[in-house]
């Protein structure tokens, strides 16, 4: 009697039942988790970059004896409006996700314009708020590593931007379903992993100083 | 399209036609460039850490042989800007990129995949590998760089208020395409692992090796984005004329922490990466499963993440894992390695080894490591004050540490894999020869180092740059068994336990046509015993 063998399924053997549309490709529960699991190290990327920011923030804040340097100013303002900002969109993004889930594509259609819109606000608004400091990149510790972390969260914040509408796009061309779920969940993800980006950096900056 | 990542549709596994038309798609250099197969990107991967590796030592050792004097200081020679770029080539390129190209080829065949999770993003990650390698190539060419000193854990080559050449922002572009390439490649491995072993295939049956790039890789995860935090650090502060690694104790902190080549975790992982491809050449040469139980997976994977253990220090206290006395890091270090050699000598009681090619370089990778130590307790005993702690010692200590080691132990991968990287079976001599050229040069590459930091100046240059020419024709030795036409070696010429060994030798492009029932971490070896117990063929 010959062993039993662990055959490798044809493509699309165990794809999901919905009846697959033009261009539209099932995959399997393996190839699902695929997306979002490489999403979630990236996040895990991300944040480590930003931690080794804050760490330079709390290592030149500690070795050095005025911190900020006198006279600097914030705009605190501006600063948490971009944290709402981000956070409400951190909702409209798993709207978009539920909408494709459950497929009710008007709700994930309408999810993805808000949140792309958020996104661009965002941006919007951390640009301005670099413009209006009142110090150089190069003036002090102090301003380079603010410049710094400010230039990851807008990087981080632009990658999750472009994954927003490149996935929208996808969603409206009738790309996205039930069944082929994870490039939806793996764009929340990066989603989150902007906002959280932008959190750590306004409360390393505007909250602990 | 040139991109040879798609999954093979049902039925074409037994289809002629089928494979006629794919032999057409993956043939010639544009197929190569473009591919995701993980075969082509491994086999890249591994021949450009080898060409980046001779380069390094041809920068750092024979390039500034009239400027060098008696200095023994090859890779960390302050201002010496071949210097440094031997220091990138060897081992922010080099190193990584041989054991990224190994872990690549061999890790699918290990988890019974047939293929790489991303394989485009892989690819991606090979490009910036090379993109990332060139524009490092090219700052050092353009200008005397400032960053010069990214070798030394102090940054003598701090702006103090002036803005940044071009080759200083080159290279530090540079360092983040080829961070990023790392990070990739880490990500591509690790989602391997989780995510694309075959049906029946769990996480507690996939092999030694296999555990090694897990822990490895989840390290290089965790510790490159620090690197390019740095590296954006380093960009403002450099292009605005910033005074960050001026300011004193907060500016050394960072950049000991974040940027120094030789202070951060990945100075280290590789060496202790290393214990996992140990642990499946011994048990190849051993023909059993290795004595430890879960304990063999637990040091393969944890002992690259110790290798974080680095970050722990002070300033000016922070000790690399070469620094010449015993640190609680060096300590914790030692630690995973001491076990493994436990596993292995409780493994071989009572067992007759057989003389695989791959022994004879295993054995020698863990020559620089006794060497070094060794050479370690010498230094803190000898009568000479502040051997152990003077530059030349400690670049003896990174030479034997995280080059020599490495090096060969990935030497024994490559010797080990030859049958499925290019179907060829290296015989003992050849593996001998290849052993005796990198044992050789790496030891005279080091020992330099130590004479110098034992008071003995005269000659010592000249035994470090004989070191690099050996080493060199070892690594040229090498080339064989990842270029070059494909051999025809049997799919399992030692008897192997672990699932690679069920493939053909090269594999073909779906690498499996069957898998056998895997219930351990070696199903072949299992498979045998219950052939034998069933009085069938033992193959």
């Amino acid at each position: 009697m010959s062993a039993p063998t662990l055959a490798l399924p044809p493509a699309g053997g165990t794809g999901g039942g919905l009846e697959a549309r033009p261009g539209r490709r099932s995959s399997t529960k393996s190839e699902q988790g695929i997306l979002p699991l490489a999403a979630t190290l990236a996040v895990a990327a991300a944040i480590a970059v930003m931690g080794g920011l804050v760490g330079a923030y709390l290592a030149l804040k500690a070795a050095t004896g005025t911190w900020p340097p006198e006279g600097t100013e914030f705009d605190r303002y501006t600063a948490t409006t971009l944290v709402i900002t981000v956070l409400m969109a951190m909702v409209t993004v798993e709207w978009a996700a539920y909408g494709i889930r459950k497929a009710f594509r008007g709700q994930s259609l309408f999810g993805f314009a808000i949140t792309g819109g958020l996104g661009i606000a965002h941006l919007n608004g951390l640009a301005y708020l670099v413009s209006r400091f009142a110090f150089g990149a190069g003036d002090s510790p102090y301003a380079t590593v603010v410049y710094a972390l400010c230039a990851v969260a807008f990087l981080v914040g632009f990658l999750a931007v472009a994954a927003v509408v490149l996935t929208g796009l996808r969603a409206a061309g009738h790309q996205l379903g039930t069944d082929n779920y994870a490039l939806m969940r793996a764009t929340a993800i990066l989603w989150h992993a902007a906002a959280i980006a932008w959190i750590v950096a306004y409360y390393t900056i505007y909250v602990t100083k | 399209m040139t991109l040879t990542d798609t999954r093979p549709a049902a039925g074409a596994f037994d289809d002629a036609a089928d494979d006629a038309r794919a032999s057409i798609v993956e043939h010639g250099l544009t197929a190569w460039i473009g591919s995701g197969d993980h075969k082509h990107l491994g086999l890249m991967f591994a021949a450009f850490g080898l060409a980046s590796i001779v380069t390094g030592m041809v920068c750092a050792f024979v390039f500034q042989l009239p400027s060098m004097g008696d200095s023994p200081l090859a890779f960390v020679m302050p201002g010496s800007r071949l210097a440094s770029a031997g220091t990138v080539a060897t081992f922010v390129v080099g190193i990584p990129a041989l054991w990224i190209g190994l872990a690549t080829y061999v890790v699918p065949l290990q988890v019974g995949g047939h293929r790489l999770a991303l394989p485009r993003l892989h690819n991606l990650a090979l490009w910036l590998f090379v993109v990332g390698a060139g524009l490092s190539a090219v700052a050092f060419v353009i200008d005397e760089t400032r960053l010069s000193s990214l070798a030394s854990s102090v940054p003598a080559a701090a702006t103090e208020g002036q803005a940044a050449t071009d080759a200083v922002e080159l290279l530090i572009a540079g360092l983040a395409v080829v961070a990023l390439g790392t990070l990739f490649a880490a990500i591509v491995l690790l989602v391997t692992v989780l995510n694309r072993r075959a049906g029946g295939v769990r996480l507690r049956h996939v092999p030694a090796f296999t555990w090694s790039t897990f822990g490895a890789s989840l390290t290089l995860l965790l510790s490159t984005p620090v690197f390019l935090a740095g590296l954006v650090l380093l960009w403002f502060d450099q292009h605005y004329g910033g005074t960050v690694f001026a300011s004193g104790a907060g500016g050394l902190r960072i950049w000991q922490h974040e940027l120094w080549l030789l202070g951060r975790p990945e100075a280290i992982v590789f060496t202790l990466a290393g214990i996992g491809l140990s642990c499946d050449i011994v048990a190849t040469a051993l023909r059993r499963p290795l004595i430890g139980g879960p304990l063999v997976p637990a040091i393969c994977a944890g002992a690259p993440l110790l290798a974080l253990v680095l970050w722990i220090g002070g300033t000016p206290a922070l000790r690399s894992p070469f620094a010449p006395i015993a640190t609680v890091p060096a300590l914790v270090l030692l630690a995973p390695v001491g076990l493994a050699l436990l596993t292995w000598l409780a493994s071989v009681r009572g067992s007759a080894p057989r003389a695989v090619p791959a022994v004879l370089p295993f054995l020698a990778h863990l020559l620089p490591l006794a060497v070094a130590l060794a050479l370690m307790i010498a230094g803190a005993a000898s009568d000479v004050t502040g051997a152990t702690e003077s530059a030349a010692f400690r670049n003896g200590q990174l030479v034997l540490l995280c080059l020599a080691t490495p090096l060969l132990g990935l030497a024994a991968g490559l010797v080990h894999w030859s049958p499925k990287l290019r179907g060829r079976v290296p015989t003992i001599a050849a593996s001998g020869g290849v052993t005796l050229l990198l044992l050789a040069g790496v030891l005279l590459l080091g020992f330099p180092g130590y004479l110098a930091g034992f008071g003995a100046d005269d000659g010592v240059a000249t035994i470090g740059i004989a070191g690099a020419l050996v080493t060199v024709l070892g690594m040229l030795a090498l080339l064989p068994t990842v270029v070059g036409p494909a051999g025809n070696a049997p799919g399992d010429p030692y008897e192997g336990l672990t699932l690679e060994w069920a493939a053909a030798s090269p594999p073909v492009r779906h690498n499996f046509d069957e898998i056998p029932p895997v219930r351990s971490p070696y199903p072949l070896y299992d498979a045998r015993a219950a052939a034998t117990a069933t009085g069938g063929d033992a193959r």
